[in-house]
């Protein structure tokens, strides 16, 4: 089998769509209101270390993924338990932006068709990319982005006539502690997710690829994303803005110019497509190494097929309403994460600083 | 609709498995033929609309049990 690789500009777009996926409709640190542009830069801050974190284990191990890594560090048994954990968590992330997805085309794209036809689309996709993998997904990413650079910095400059720049204000109004809340739910959601890339980014060029890729998509993804939350805000204000699914889709259908210029909505949508299958191919792939990993399997392309429809099953019936959906998106998800986001890796990093400098592993 | 299912499964089946026993990759073709197995079972459980057990609320409660102990 051929190895793969992917250059950093190739990596950095993956990682930013990545982390641009559900946001893009379902919009991020809502506890702090109007106030939520300030609780994503907070995230970024906050996920620095934990970027750091990330990217240290994955250069201390080139060429190897987090399932090995997890492996070679707690032995067979643990090590084990702990890819079968990771597993989990990357196949229900598939599935909750899966979800996701379907929602929104169900609900304001396409009411009349099922979500589920929506779903096994979009994976129809993301299984070609998976099976071509990381290197096909890495070049359409490059594309993918620019597209998405352009469309969003349209509609940020069409959105200005219609921007109301006090609905921004009281900064600060509701105090600290809900930007707080909001920073952490804007950490768990999307940036620390980038968890995902250490089960395959073993595709790295350099050895050291992995600071500079997820360092530089943190930055540019998470400004991006404060400024979508800007626009929204200033578009529709935090009112309207906090009782809405899909809150990207309603303030860009809010855009118009002259009488002849309007239902630029649809832009929203190019932007969720693109991102949200790159985020759903990228947890494919993971999920699909850990399986491989788990069962010590040849090739992780084999299981793509039936894992994928497996996700779409799940994403079809893991929720009975959207309404579920988001509860579960924006209150139990950001605590539901911790073990995989934080702890585990901070474990992993502890035990391999400790047994190298004992000397009992040895690193690149 | 079950006829629509059970055709596509068996054309993926034979475009994605079988090549995989010709090859002699014996563990992929077992555990890709497992998978997909599970994932007809659950398609035609959803096709004769019957209501699975869905995992995010067993998750959510413990969830919920954890934080509240904290």
């Amino acid at each position: 089998m051929n190895k793969e690789t992917i250059s950093d500009s190739q990596g950095f777009s993956i990682v930013t769509l990545f982390f641009l996926g559900s946001i893009a409709i379902l919009g991020t640190a809502s506890e702090a209101k109007n106030d939520s542009w300030i609780s994503i830069l907070i995230a970024i801050v906050l996920s620095i270390p934990v970027i750091f974190i990330y990217a240290r284990i994955l250069s201390l191990f080139p060429g190897k993924d987090f399932f090995d890594i997890l492996t070679i560090v707690f032995g067979k048994w643990i090590g084990n338990f702990f890819c079968i954990i990771y597993t989990w968590y990357f196949f229900h992330l598939g599935t909750l932006v899966l979800r996701n997805f379907g929602d929104f085309m169900n609900t304001l794209a396409f009411p009349e068709t099922p979500s589920i036809v929506s779903i096994l689309f979009i994976n129809v996709l993301c299984i070609l990319s998976a099976k071509y993998g990381i290197e096909v997904l890495g070049r359409s990413s490059k594309v993918l982005l620019i597209i998405c650079v352009i469309v969003l910095l349209i509609i940020q400059a069409l959105s200005i006539p219609q921007s109301h720049f006090n609905y921004i204000k009281p900064i600060l109004g509701n105090g600290l502690l809900p930007v707080l809340k909001g920073a952490f739910s804007a950490f768990t959601f999307p940036f620390a997710e980038s968890i995902v890339f250490l089960g395959v980014f073993s595709s790295l060029k350099k050895k050291n690829s992995s600071y500079k890729i997820l360092f530089s998509a943190l930055l540019i993804g998470g400004v991006i994303i404060s400024i979508v939350q800007i626009r929204n805000i200033v578009l529709i204000g935090n009112n309207v803005l906090s009782s809405l699914y899909f809150p990207s889709y309603i303030a860009v259908g809010r855009i118009h110019i002259g009488d002849f210029f309007e239902r630029m909505e649809v832009t929203v949508s190019i932007v969720l497509v693109a991102s949200i299958f790159v985020k759903i191919s990228v947890c494919l792939i993971a999920t699909c190494k850990g399986i491989s990993k788990i069962f010590n399997t040849k090739s992780y392309k084999s299981i793509v097929i039936p894992t994928s429809l497996l996700m779409s099953y799940f994403a079809y019936f893991i929720f009975d309403s959207t309404m579920e959906m988001l509860n579960f998106a924006t209150v139990v998800y950001k605590f539901y994460v911790i073990p995989f986001q934080i702890i585990i890796p901070i474990i992993t990093i502890i035990f391999i600083e400790i047994k190298r400098k004992k000397g009992i592993l040895k690193t690149t | 609709m079950l006829i629509v299912i059970f055709s596509a499964y068996i054309l993926i089946f034979l475009n994605d498995q079988i090549p995989l026993y010709k090859q002699g990759l014996k563990k992929d073709f077992y555990l890709s033929t497992v998978i997909l197995t599970l994932s007809l079972i659950i398609s035609v459980l959803i096709t004769l609309r019957i209501k699975l057990p869905s995992p995010s609320r067993p998750l959510e409660q413990l969830v919920k049990l954890i934080v509240e102990r904290i």
